[in-house]
């Protein structure tokens, strides 16, 4: 019986050796992957997002699909890793003062940039220094982080960086898609305008990744592991970003190896032939769709009882059954999403309630005084309300419309192109509009540089007009909190203060939904404190090849 | 001895006269069609076009005869409505091509010389204008409305009628009772009026008719790409909102959701089509000559 379980075990290991050299000699032959002894490297490929992320450096990237691209070829000190959490990256190590302002970094050992040049701690002073106060800091990059005091280099390997107050998010803030890249000084110490800056010199970096080549007009990136990089080669070898029509019809077709709902509806036939063939990875919402009232136009939309009128008219619960099949939910109120460690459980629900809307908008005088159906301002005139919105949400805005109309209010939708509406949104150019972004689970104190009435943001994400002093100190407080639990109680708070002003509303937040080829690739996995990594972007999985959690510093 | 009988071929490219009249009356009855549903489209519509008539995806039946899209909108009323933009575009754009190419034709054949070569190189210019992308560019700037709309795709598409009319000018021009008018002394406004454009007016309708046909597919077209406002019912919009639902063949959506507007478009061109076939072999001189 042994004798015969050997000769099957044999015949076996036979079998797997002779199609191990098959794989092996088609893969010579150019198909998806190739093997080095003892581990197998293979070719990635993921549907190009349809909108256009600018182009791959770091100033001129746009958005956060654009911000992720340039993780592959450019660094940060520290990157999330699957839990999140800011690991290990170019920084093999760092401390912490015990009054928590100073922090000191210890640079890894070989760590080169793509044209061989070493990277030292050099060009990390730099890099932070022209985004903080060089020509970066036009370009609004990280606007946000306006904290940091002074960042020395008291040798090649060690970085210090003094910060003007505490701030508990400092390392989510410099780590990640939108962190500070590190770029050679020796190529960006002559760039003055950093969002012009191109060409194959402003595409070297020292990440685990090269730009084989791409192409802007379809998103489209061809990227080679660098056999060079510190940490080793990228187990995914070859990382593609491919154009196709549909994601997921690509991936049925097996153009691709994994795809995204990307946010919109998958209509159930569909998602139900995919889950047979495909695992499913799914994960809290962190895109939105969102309505912004600004309230620097005044009346109405400075009156917080239009404000809550409007979102009482709004059927957010419908949207999200006629606009994705039920997989996703009206956004939370408060400005965070659902999987948001810091998200406030306990505020308004605000479902759909005419008879509130009705009377909100009574009491501050908007009333039907003609008797066509449609309320009229107090002096009598028609109220028409412009709803301001790109092109690719004219759908979603129809719906508000029809809505709000059921309330009373007449809108008029104005689409324009992506960024034009964007511009409009930076610049305040609007009474109300939509806006689609993500990141809602993102650090808490990203809500200052959208609703403190100081924030002088240059984003579309921010919110116009709005002004409570209250807010302005309490999420002030918070960035500056060391205690979780007590910082946790103050971003309760901010939550609860935005959830009853209304400035913006969060309409809905789609379920992360992506469908993953696991038998090839075994790193597909969300990354909550990376928003645009979605489940196969995250560059630490590409390098490993797996999506386990890395070791702590 | 034997009698033989002639018959006379129709000339190349021509059914017989009874065949086009029998089409043209078809392609005047389908425009007569689009034209009440215009007129009436709002009290004919069950729905505005916008409303959520009820869930989404519905198949037809119950209240609403055709289904509804994806958010639940009417397609029986998105049809209805979408008429007005496709007609309002046709009337508007093809007249707008008429009276442009019809300046430009008559001052050319009238004035010949200099006049005539400068606005013959213009026109020459204008037909070689790459007119889609330039459609898309002025249509975005303009917002897609369908007068601004109409307007460019005047401007864009003269051309053609310009070079006609302006034979038929110079055609005119040398007949008897014209060039006895000039004789007695008769000025270029008299002239004009009462001896060239009376004949010029069937023509000119000959030369509408295909124009307004040709509006009709460039503003599905562009209503398709996304030009236009969204909120205007169209059946280029339509189309594009169906496509662009990822399952639509998957299901059977199509059937209720791309079909029907579609069809419309198709029948509208159709009937434009033979309507334009008819007056052109009844109106153009090039047509009657070879039917004599």
């Amino acid at each position: 019986m042994v004798r015969r379980h050997l000769r099957v075990a044999a015949a076996a290991a036979v079998f797997a050796l002779a199609a191990a050299a098959c794989s092996s000699t088609s893969e010579n032959a150019g198909t998806s992957a190739s093997t080095t002894p003892g581990q197998q490297r293979v070719t990635l490929r993921i549907a190009a997002n349809t909108q256009s992320g600018g182009y791959p450096t770091p100033y001129a990237a746009i958005r956060g699909p654009g911000r992720l691209i340039t993780t592959y070829i450019f660094d940060t000190l520290a990157f999330p890793d699957v839990t999140g959490e800011p690991k290990p990256w170019v920084a093999k190590s760092w401390t912490t003062s015990p009054d928590g302002k100073t922090w000191t970094f210890n640079l890894n050992e070989n760590v080169k940039f793509h044209d061989g040049m070493p990277l030292t701690s050099d060009d990390v002073v730099f890099s932070f220094n022209y985004n903080l106060t060089g020509p970066g800091a036009a370009s609004g990059v990280a606007q946000g982080v306006t904290y940091i005091d002074t960042v020395t280099a008291p040798d090649p390997k060690t970085v210090v960086i003094t910060l003007k107050t505490v701030r508990p998010s400092f390392l989510q803030d410099i780590a990640g898609a939108f962190g500070f890249a590190i770029m050679p000084k020796h190529i960006w110490s002559t760039v003055t305008d950093p969002a012009k800056f191109q060409g194959p010199t402003a595409l070297i970096g020292s990440g685990p990744y090269k730009l084989e080549n791409f192409d802007l007009t379809t998103n489209s990136f061809n990227f080679v592991a660098n056999e060079d990089f510190f940490l080793g080669p990228a187990k995914v070898q070859k990382f593609q970003i491919v154009p196709v029509a549909d994601a997921l019809l690509a991936l049925e077709r097996g153009e691709v190896d994994a795809a995204s709902g990307g946010n919109s509806l998958i209509p159930k036939i569909q998602y139900d032939a995919l889950a047979k063939k495909y695992k499913v990875l799914t994960a809290p919402g962190e895109f939105n769709l969102a309505l912004f009232f600004n309230q620097a136009k005044g009346f109405p939309y400075n009156e917080k009882a239009f404000r809550q009128g409007v979102v009482y008219g709004l059927d957010r619960k419908d949207m999200v059954t006629r606009l994705l099949d039920g997989r996703g939910i009206p956004g939370p109120a408060g400005a965070l999403g659902p999987g948001n460690e810091f998200l406030n459980k306990n505020l308004p629900a605000y479902p759909l309630d005419k008879a509130k809307a009705g009377a909100l908008f009574d009491q501050i005088d908007l009333k039907d005084r003609n008797n066509d159906g449609l309320r009229d301002k107090p002096d009598g005139s028609a109220f028409k309300i412009p709803l301001s919105v790109s092109s690719t949400d004219t759908q979603q805005a129809q719906l508000v419309k029809e809505y709000l109309r059921a309330v009373g209010l007449d809108v008029d939708i104005n689409a324009v192109d992506q960024q034009t509406s964007d511009d409009r949104g930076a610049k305040g150019d609007y009474e109300m509009a939509v806006q689609h972004f993500g990141g809602l689970s993102g650090d808490p104190s990203g809500l200052i540089t959208r609703f403190q009435s100081t924030t002088r943001s240059t984003s579309f994400t921010r919110v116009w007009g709005y002004n409570n002093p209250a807010f302005d100190k309490v999420s002030n407080d918070q960035a500056v909190e060391i205690d979780r639990t007590k910082r946790g109680a103050l971003v309760d708070q901010m939550q609860s203060i935005l959830a009853d002003d209304l400035p913006q509303i969060s309409l809905y937040v789609p379920e992360q939904i992506t469908f993953v080829d696991s038998a090839k690739y075994n790193g597909f996995a969300y990354t909550p404190g990376c928003p645009p990594c979605g489940a196969t972007g995250n560059k630490r999985n590409l390098f490993t090849g797996n999506a386990d959690p890395a070791p702590k510093n | 001895m034997t009698a033989t009988t002639v018959t006379r071929a129709p000339a190349p490219g021509q059914g017989s006269p009874r065949g086009t009249y029998v089409a043209g009356a078809i392609g005047g009855l389908i425009i007569a069609f689009y034209v009440v549903l215009v007129l009436f489209g709002s009290q004919l519509a069950p729905f505005r076009a916008t409303e959520l008539a009820g869930p989404s995806l519905a198949p037809p039946g119950g209240a609403t005869r055709l289904g509804t899209n994806l958010l639940g909108q009417d397609i029986l009323s998105q049809l209805i409505l979408g008429a007005r933009a496709s007609l309002t575009v046709a009337l508007c754009a093809g007249a707008g091509t008429v009276v442009l190419g019809g300046i430009v034709g008559v001052v050319a054949g009238w004035f010949p010389g200099w006049c005539d070569a400068v606005l013959m190189r213009v026109t020459d210019l204008v037909l070689i204008v790459p007119k889609l992308p330039l459609l898309l560019l002025v249509g975005a700037l303009t917002g897609g409305s369908v007068l601004g709309l109409s307007l460019v795709i005047s401007l864009l598409f003269w051309p053609n009628a310009a070079r006609i009319l302006r034979s038929q000018v110079l055609s005119l021009r040398t007949r008897t009772h014209v060039r006895a008018a000039t004789g007695f002394g008769a000025g270029t406004w008299h002239q004009l009026r009462r001896h060239i454009l009376p004949d010029l007016t069937l023509l000119a309708i000959a030369e509408f008719i295909p124009a307004a046909g040709r509006a009709v597919g460039l503003q599905a077209g562009l209503a398709f790409l996304g030009v236009g406002d969204p909120t205007l019912p169209s059946w280029g919009a339509m189309i594009r909102d169906a496509v662009a639902f990822r399952a639509l063949f998957i299901t059977s959506a199509w059937k209720w959701w791309l079909a029907p507007p579609v069809i419309a478009l198709v029948a509208l061109i159709v009937g434009i089509t033979l309507l334009g076939a008819a007056a052109e072999r009844r109106l153009s001189p090039r047509l009657v000559r070879h039917a004599r």
